[in-house]
């Protein structure tokens, strides 16, 4: 006889049930579940609305963008390989390649970087716990990418972050930070195989 | 994997490259197993980055307008929902939506992909022009095998296979494109190329949002206009 899961006080607990949630959801939207769309929606439209906003960097764009995401994860949910890639990851992704087309049909400049938030990347104030738990990333996950970034010069940090964060391409990090392309480039990869060095060790 | 790959996967993931690098990491993507690997490893690894995007709450009608779109075709006029293309078309009812699962290349291909749906946006201008059309092609079910991605190249008229399509000795498989109007149209017959290549030029170039489905006929191909083989693999192009 299975016995009622007592309510998850622990956090990391109700995070690995609602990653499972989404994961359930979006394979049922695979097969064209409206039901389990709206679960998908609903566990996912704050962070991936913030993906569209700070990308498209206006809002009514933003919204147009975020309507084509969720369209497309009705389209596309049948081909989420469910046994090797997460669920937050493969939704992210199609907000953030989304928005980057967009960007570049309008031929938008990218959008200024947003002040950082507080002193470094995921800093310590309490609301960053929040937006964590909405993207469904483990604090262990977090930390063990920001121990790695830590471990890389500043600019090519920042460079790095703001490609990921604001879809900066090579020519326009270069741009920013005035210096040549092949120097950024070089910078830049430099820092990518060290970064990817100090990630691989549990390959 | 070289190092260089090993960047370039990085780099994909990140958003780094420009129009051109871009168009051919994702030919890459679609070609190279290994490649589309490190790409989700990548992919993984930063995932935690995503931490850092601040949520924000679209307005409610957005919901509702994105569900009314859902349920549009399907009351107008009794198709399936947009996720299964082909599948309401008498025709081609074999083709269902067979895409669970698979070869990590398509999942990455559905997210890096996306088809060229017309988007609601605000003073659209043209995007430039990209020269390639990709699908990663689906095993129709009932085969336990991996989705094979294709790439047809517009400038040269040529697709070309990321893998292998089983045919049986005696038999050629056949490509075929379905539009909107949901009647197969040939494209061509499989062959080796001189170099070794599994290729071939197809008489009419498919637009992407179509449907490619392979078809197993008899040597040369359908005798006919229509495909009369079993259909084992299928998949919806997207412009790269």
């Amino acid at each position: 006889m299975k016995r009622p899961e007592p309510y998850p006080a622990d956090p990391s607990a109700t995070l690995r049930a609602r990653r499972e949630a989404l994961r359930g959801a979006l394979i049922a939207t695979g097969f064209a579940d409206r039901v389990a769309f709206r679960r998908v929606y609903d566990l996912t439209v704050r962070k991936l609305f913030g993906i569209c906003l700070r990308i498209c960097g206006e809002r009514q764009a933003a919204e147009d963008v975020l309507q084509e995401v969720y369209l497309t994860i009705w389209r596309r949910a049948g081909s989420f390989d469910a046994t090797r890639a997460s669920p937050v990851t493969w939704l992210a992704a199609i907000a953030r390649n989304r928005a980057l087309d967009w960007r570049r049909a309008n031929r938008r400049p990218a959008p200024d970087p947003l002040p950082a938030p507080g002193a470094a990347w995921p800093g310590e104030p309490a609301d960053d716990a929040v937006e964590a738990d909405e993207a469904l990333i483990s604090e262990e996950e977090v930390a063990r990418l920001r121990a790695c970034l830590d471990a890389l010069e500043d600019r090519p940090r920042a460079a790095i972050r703001s490609a990921f964060m604001d879809g900066f391409t090579y020519s326009q990090l270069a741009e920013r930070a005035e210096v040549p392309l092949p120097t950024m480039k070089s910078m830049v990869r430099r820092a990518l195989l060290r970064l990817r060095d100090c990630l691989d060790d549990d390959r | 994997m070289t190092a260089n790959d090993r960047l370039l996967a990085a780099e994909l993931v990140l958003g780094l490259l420009d129009d051109a690098d871009r168009a051919a990491a994702l030919e890459r993507l679609l070609a190279d197993p290994a490649f589309a690997e490190e790409v989700a490893w990548w992919q993984l690894k930063l995932a935690p980055l995503l931490a850092e995007y601040a949520g924000a709450t679209p307005p409610p009608a957005l919901e509702e307008r994105i569900e009314a779109l859902l349920r549009e075709p399907h009351e107008r006029d009794g198709t399936a929902p947009l996720a299964l293309p082909g599948k309401s078309a008498p025709r081609w009812r074999w083709l269902g939506a067979g895409v669970a699962g698979g070869a990590i290349a398509a999942s990455l291909a559905a997210m890096l992909l996306i088809p060229a749906s017309p988007p609601p946006m605000p003073v659209p201008v043209a995007p430039a022009q990209r020269p390639l059309l990709v699908a990663a092609l689906a095993p129709t079910p009932g085969q336990e095998r991996a989705p094979v991605a294709i790439v047809i190249d517009k400038t040269t008229r040529t697709l070309r296979l990321g893998g292998a399509i089983e045919v049986p000795a005696g038999r050629s498989a056949e490509f075929w494109r379905i539009g909107p109007d949901k009647v197969p149209v040939a494209l061509g017959i499989l062959h080796t190329d001189a170099a070794g290549r599994i290729t071939l030029t197809v008489r009419e170039l498919p637009r992407p949002t179509d449907t490619i489905a392979v078809s197993i006929e008899p040597l040369g191909g359908a005798p006919g206009a229509a495909p009369t083989g079993p259909v084992v693999a299928t998949g919806v192009l997207a412009t790269a």
